[in-house]
């Protein structure tokens, strides 16, 4: 169990790869909200103060970047994107929406437990 | 075959590629990214309840992730790129980078080029199709990409140490592609133990 869990909300299409993150954050002790779509995201965390957000890029109608524009001032403390693409002008786009990580897809759980530190040092900090 | 002909027969073949690597970066790579998740989970679960099995989950782990990278880094050398406005030697360092991940590659050269949008997303596309044959069937143990251009031409040279000839039909794509624009993709004579190749490309109207 994480000494000091955190409240996560993913938005993810895909549903394997949804399971499988929120299975892996469970593990270690981690709270897990999801959204399968822009929409739902954009209505569920209006009423769920999440310390960190994990979406995917490409999804059923917009993108993750667009959630981040539509959420404004209401985005989460802490952010990462996640893609199966990764060029430079993507990761910039991810940074230009307010994403502090741009993760590639296949996600490699080693970078995906460095950006849950992150995430905790930020929430520790605020 | 008219040039313009060419270059409707090479966009179409382009567009069929994207759309198979989008098919299985949505379907083989995402299952394959989450069967690593699952992996993980899974090796996490053993720990606690069953020790003795945790060697064969880690190993599970480790074939599961290089199968799920291996297929990640096969759709980005077969994906078509899309460029913007003058973003083609980002695109090129970054092939370069790709390739770096199988044997060292180094991009030299200029760093901004003026050119047709056409002529520099043709030009990367032959350095995408070019590197990976490389990097893939060559043999070579360094590779170089160098960028020049003169008042006429975009000039893209490729340098391969050790590498062994590469096959005709090999040259013969790429030299299609370039054709489709009046340029051209030819071997060069081997020298110092290295293999090179040049793409010459009109600018264009920019």
């Amino acid at each position: 169990m994480t000494e000091a869990p955190l409240r996560v909300f993913i938005v993810e299409d895909h549903q394997d790869t949804l399971k499988s993150l929120r299975m892996y954050l469970e593990q270690s002790g981690h709270t897990v909200r999801s959204g399968r779509t822009l929409a739902e995201a954009l209505t569920a965390l209006s009423e769920y103060p999440c310390d960190l957000l994990l979406s995917d890029i490409a999804l059923s109608d917009g993108t993750g970047w667009d959630l981040m524009s539509e959420l404004g001032g209401a985005r989460p403390r802490y952010a990462v994107a996640m893609s199966g693409f990764g060029t430079a002008s993507d990761i910039s786009r991810s940074k230009a929406a307010g994403f502090r990580h741009h993760l590639v897809k296949p996600i490699d759980p080693d970078a995906l437990d460095e950006q849950l530190a992150r995430a905790q040092t930020e929430r520790d900090r605020a | 075959m008219t040039q313009a002909h060419e270059r409707v027969a090479l966009a179409a073949l382009d567009s069929q590629q994207l759309e198979l690597t989008q098919l299985l970066h949505d379907t083989l790579s995402q299952n394959l990214s989450a069967a690593r998740l699952y992996a993980r989970v899974n090796r996490g679960a053993l720990e606690r309840a069953c020790p003795e099995a945790v060697a064969s989950a880690v190993t599970l782990e480790q074939v599961v992730s290089t199968a799920a990278e291996e297929l990640q880094d096969l759709i980005r050398w077969l994906r078509p790129i899309r460029l913007g406005d003058g973003d083609a030697v980002d695109r090129l360092a970054e092939l370069a980078q790709l390739a770096s991940r199988a044997l060292p590659c180094e991009f030299r050269g200029r760093t901004e080029i003026g050119a047709a949008l056409e002529v520099q997303t043709e030009l990367v596309r032959i350095a995408q199709l070019a590197l990976h044959g490389l990097v893939l069937r060559s043999g070579a143990h360094r590779l170089e990409l160098r960028l020049d251009m003169d008042a006429q031409d975009l000039i893209m040279e490729l340098r391969a140490s050790g590498a062994s000839a590469m096959p005709n039909d090999f040259v013969e794509r790429l030299d299609q592609r370039a054709r489709s624009l009046g340029g051209s993709f030819a071997a060069e004579p081997a020298a110092d133990g290295c293999s090179a190749w040049t793409c010459r490309l009109p600018r264009g109207s920019r």
